[in-house]
């Protein structure tokens, strides 16, 4: 259960990112999260494993406060947090099994990890997902040398090996072409259903949201301005959500 | 019709008056401005032609062009080759005076070269020209006088001269005061240069004046002349210099260059009590440290009296440690451990660490004694065995430092789990209580230490303050500064609950880097000179630092520019700072700092072949000396090896490069 408590955040410079935003996850569930860019999608994720340091609120995750926790605790509650990116954000210059295995960073001792030292299982449980994820035969080649779709999957890989109870996907099919972005979300599904983890998405097409999430929130210009299923977005609401001039595609 | 059509848009509103009058003024001002900014360059120009001492009538000079000509034919004809030099002599008799009959003797023109004297009898201090056909062209030949004498004297007539490019000469003399009846001879001697692949014959000149032949060494001519080869073995010297200054210097830069990159420091952050620990752990780590190390260095003179014990210890120690660190450092864990076992832990670690600082001692007086064992029967590659010695000599000098540095890491460990334990067992002002007199203690001893510095410097009269600690004036006031400052500070970040570490740590490591780098090792050298003496070691050091600097900044710059992404999602996982440094930013800078290394060893070719100059050894001072004797000709060889080798270096350099990025 992931509890969003009136959070808010402020960049240096005075942009409110978000705005007293609250809102809950029950375990499992497929949450999308929607808005136009620049609608403070990308700042609510960050803020959930604290890559931003959210300026007021409390995000309570299984009744353990992620904004008040120390860096050690928070580097233990990130490691159950899988991330999935827009743009991969593979290592390019490191090998598909090596941008897997970071993977377990957070599990492996500082000291052993620092000259490349995995533990067995550790190994065995990147092939097991690269080989989930179709990639078994690029297991060595270097990241930049994949395709996009590829380099997601390496992404999800590298999620998955976290053993997550929650990823979060950062606009995770924006920057593919849409028959690739369907592979992408089904396996995100995969995993929302087989291993029962959480999922939050940010999205841009609302066919994706209709397909594949349980629930939607939807932000505009930092608020909340939506929380329901994706039926129940009607004319009105879209208007509400993505302002006047828009018009619906997809 | 047409007025009347137009006039509407022509009619100008306020809005469009006001911007024309604004454009216009702007125009004007840039005219003002290109004015002004012509006559500060004239004006700049001018002066900068008067402070460099512009002269056009020195370069007209006739003599200095004289100069300049025999530089440049020096430069073109480098001193590379030697040549075995076989003497020729040609002889005109001549009479002095002239006989009665008025005629002087005739010359046998039949054999190329010969000389011809006219006239050939003349009266003593007269003067006679001589002239010399079929010589060697441009070969330096003198012209004797041998007089009709019992002893093989000859008197020289003139300094000797080159002969033209067709082979002749006519030149003036002026005969001795040697009269004679008899025919005597005026002489040309010319070294002419043997062109043979073998020269195995020397001639000599015996006291009798005979010619004789002798076999000597057997030599190639023409061969290396002793300028090249000496060029050649300090060019070398020249380029191993900078190699290992680079080597140096980036060792030293690596690590330094992740603390002054502005995107890894920014966000590290501290707490008071935490930057007090820490800063506290400095000292008595390295104090501690530094005791640990003469301790552990008394432990294995113990345990080891000789090699063989020494060696046992060598291969012992590392298995110990192997399984001790196995125990201490699990691969990955689930659940923190239980506080005991924790504990007992790192207590393993210290000690594998304390094992490890005996393993060092012995490996280092083990690679000495090796070394030294060694080198002589190694014949030419007796600097193999000299290296291992020096290595051992220079671990066993570093080792203390080491050890300082194990210690104060261990000690700042220690600071940040107390610092931890006091953040989530006390109250908040509790902490701020507390916060005081650490501050305080913590900035007074960091400023006691600068204090004390500055008191060797200026050789201050020291007394104890306590039994165990002297201190000068300027350590008494550094405390009493630091402390104050600690205190401030302490108060001043109740609000604010972090110090900006990294921050501060990048703005001191970017002085020190960007000061260093500002000093031309040309400059630095001397100082090192004044150290270690001439030679190419001072030169080394000084490459060394002045790389180290260079480089820092610019892996640190690397290191600014690289994609964020990676780093992020790495941290997204529950990396460790350090962690994220090795999986994501190193993979992105190996490129850049390998082409980086590369162009820096360029340079540093370049910068050692005129470290020379400075006393730093290398083929500068090669180049130095000749300029000086004005053997223009050996210092062109050395031009033309350092044109030679820097322009391969860059070729390489390059093209290696462009292959890495």
């Amino acid at each position: 259960m992931l509890k969003v408590e009136h959070l808010t955040m402020v960049y240096e410079g005075g942009t409110v990112a978000l705005e007293d935003v609250s809102f809950e996850v029950p375990k499992g569930e497929f949450l999308a999260v929607i808005g136009l860019s620049g609608s403070g999608k990308s700042t609510l994720l960050r803020c959930i494993n604290r890559l931003i340091e959210p300026t007021e609120g409390r995000i309570l995750w299984n009744d353990i406060d992620i904004t008040a926790a120390s860096q050690e605790d928070l580097r233990r509650i990130r490691r159950r947090i899988g991330m999935v990116f827009q743009h991969f954000n593979l290592v390019h210059r490191s090998k598909v099994m090596t941008n897997v295995l970071s993977g377990r960073l957070g599990y492996t001792n500082p000291a052993l990890s620092l000259i490349n030292r995995f533990s067995k299982q550790d190994m065995a449980s990147a092939h097991h997902q690269l080989d989930r994820f179709g990639l078994e035969e690029r297991t060595y080649y270097r990241a930049d040398a994949l395709s996009g779709g590829q380099q997601q999957r390496v992404g999800i890989a590298r999620a998955m090996i976290q053993e997550p109870e929650m990823i979060l996907a950062d606009e995770p099919v924006a920057s593919l072409d849409p028959v690739l972005a369907h592979s992408i979300m089904q396996y995100l599904e995969q995993i929302n259903q087989e291993d029962g983890v959480t999922v939050l998405c940010s999205l841009h097409f609302l066919d994706l949201v209709q397909r594949y999430s349980e629930r939607v929130i939807a932000l505009n210009e930092g608020k909340l301005v939506f929380s329901g299923t994706a039926a129940e977005i009607d004319d009105a609401r879209f208007e509400e959500i993505y302002g006047q001039e828009a018009e619906r595609v997809g | 019709m047409a007025d009347r059509n137009d006039s509407p848009s022509h009619q100008e509103t306020v809005e469009e008056h006001d911007e024309r009058k604004a454009r216009e003024k702007r125009r004007f001002k840039r005219t003002i401005w290109f004015f002004v900014a012509g006559i500060v360059a004239i004006l700049l120009y001018s002066f900068a032609v008067q402070e460099t001492e512009v002269d056009l009538g020195e370069v007209r000079s006739p003599v200095r062009r004289e100069q300049l000509v025999r530089i440049l034919r020096a430069l073109v004809r480098p001193d590379l080759v030697t040549f075995d030099k076989e003497e020729i002599t040609v002889v005109a008799d001549v009479l002095v005076p002239c006989p009665p009959g008025g005629n002087g003797p005739e010359t046998d023109t039949s054999e190329t070269p010969y000389l011809i004297v006219t006239p050939s009898c003349a009266s003593p201090d007269d003067t006679v020209t001589v002239e010399g056909v079929g010589f060697e062209p441009r070969s330096r030949t003198g012209l004797l006088f041998i007089p009709d004498s019992e002893f093989a004297v000859s008197l020289p007539l003139m300094e000797p001269f080159e002969v033209g490019q067709d082979g002749t000469f006519s030149v003036d003399v002026e005969l001795p005061e040697r009269e004679s009846e008899n025919p005597q001879q005026i002489e040309a001697l010319t070294r002419v240069n043997v062109g043979s692949y073998l020269a195995p014959v020397q001639v000599w000149t015996d006291a009798n004046n005979n010619g004789v032949e002798d076999e000597g060494e057997k030599t190639w001519s023409p061969r290396p002349s002793e300028n090249l080869t000496l060029t050649l073995e300090k060019i070398m010297e020249t380029v191993l210099m900078a190699f290992l200054a680079t080597t140096i210097g980036t060792a030293i830069a690596l690590p330094l260059s992740f603390l002054a990159s502005r995107n890894l420091m920014r966000d590290v952050s501290t707490t008071v009590t935490n930057l007090s620990l820490n800063l506290l752990a400095i000292p008595i780590g390295a104090a501690v440290g530094i005791m640990a190390s003469q301790w552990m260095r008394s432990v294995s003179e113990t345990l080891s009296t000789n090699d063989w014990a020494r060696l046992v210890l060598m291969v012992l120690i590392p298995i110990g440690m192997f399984f001790a660190l196995r125990w201490a450092l699990p691969v990955s864990e689930e659940e923190p451990p239980p506080r005991s076992l924790k504990i007992q832990r790192n207590l393993v670690i210290v000690a594998s660490l304390f094992a490890f600082l005996i393993w060092l001692n012995v490996f280092a007086v083990l690679s000495i004694h090796v070394g030294r064992a060694i080198a002589p029967h190694l014949g030419v590659f007796a600097f193999l065995g000299n290296f291992v010695a020096i290595m051992g000599e220079i671990l066993e000098l570093t080792l203390p430092a080491i050890a300082a540095l194990f210690g104060i890491g261990i000690f700042m460990a220690l600071g940040s789990r107390i610092g931890y334990f006091l953040r989530s067992h006390l109250s908040r002002s509790t902490i701020l209580i507390v916060n005081l007199p650490l501050a305080a203690l913590a900035a007074g001893i960091i400023g006691m230490m600068i204090g004390r510095l500055i008191d060797w410097l200026y050789e201050v009269t020291l007394f104890d303050i306590i039994p165990g600690i002297s201190a000068g004036t300027f350590a008494i006031a550094g405390f009493i500064i630091g402390a104050l400052t600690g205190v401030y500070l302490a108060i001043r970040k109740r609000t604010s609950d972090t110090v900006k570490i990294g921050l501060i740590i990048y703005y001191i490591a970017r002085t020190i880097f960007n000061t260093l780098r500002s000093i031309e090792p040309l400059v630095m050298v001397i100082v090192f000179v004044v150290w270690v003496g001439f030679g190419p070691f001072a030169g080394m050091l000084a490459l060394s630092l002045h790389t180290a600097a260079a480089l820092a900044k610019l892996y640190s710059e690397q290191v600014e520019s690289i994609q964020v992404g990676p780093l992020e999602a790495v941290r997204a996982t529950g990396a460790t700072r350090l962690q994220t440094v090795i999986y994501a930013v190193v993979p992105q800078i190996v490129p850049p700092y390998i082409s980086f290394t590369m162009y820096r060893w360029d340079i540093n070719v370049r910068m050692s072949t005129i470290i020379g100059f400075a006393g730093g050894g290398g083929i500068g001072f090669l180049l130095q000396q000749n300029i000086q004797l004005l053997q223009y000709r050996a210092a062109a060889a050395q031009m033309l090896a350092i044109a030679i080798v820097v322009a391969t270096m860059d070729y390489i350099s390059s093209r290696l490069r462009e292959r890495m990025v």
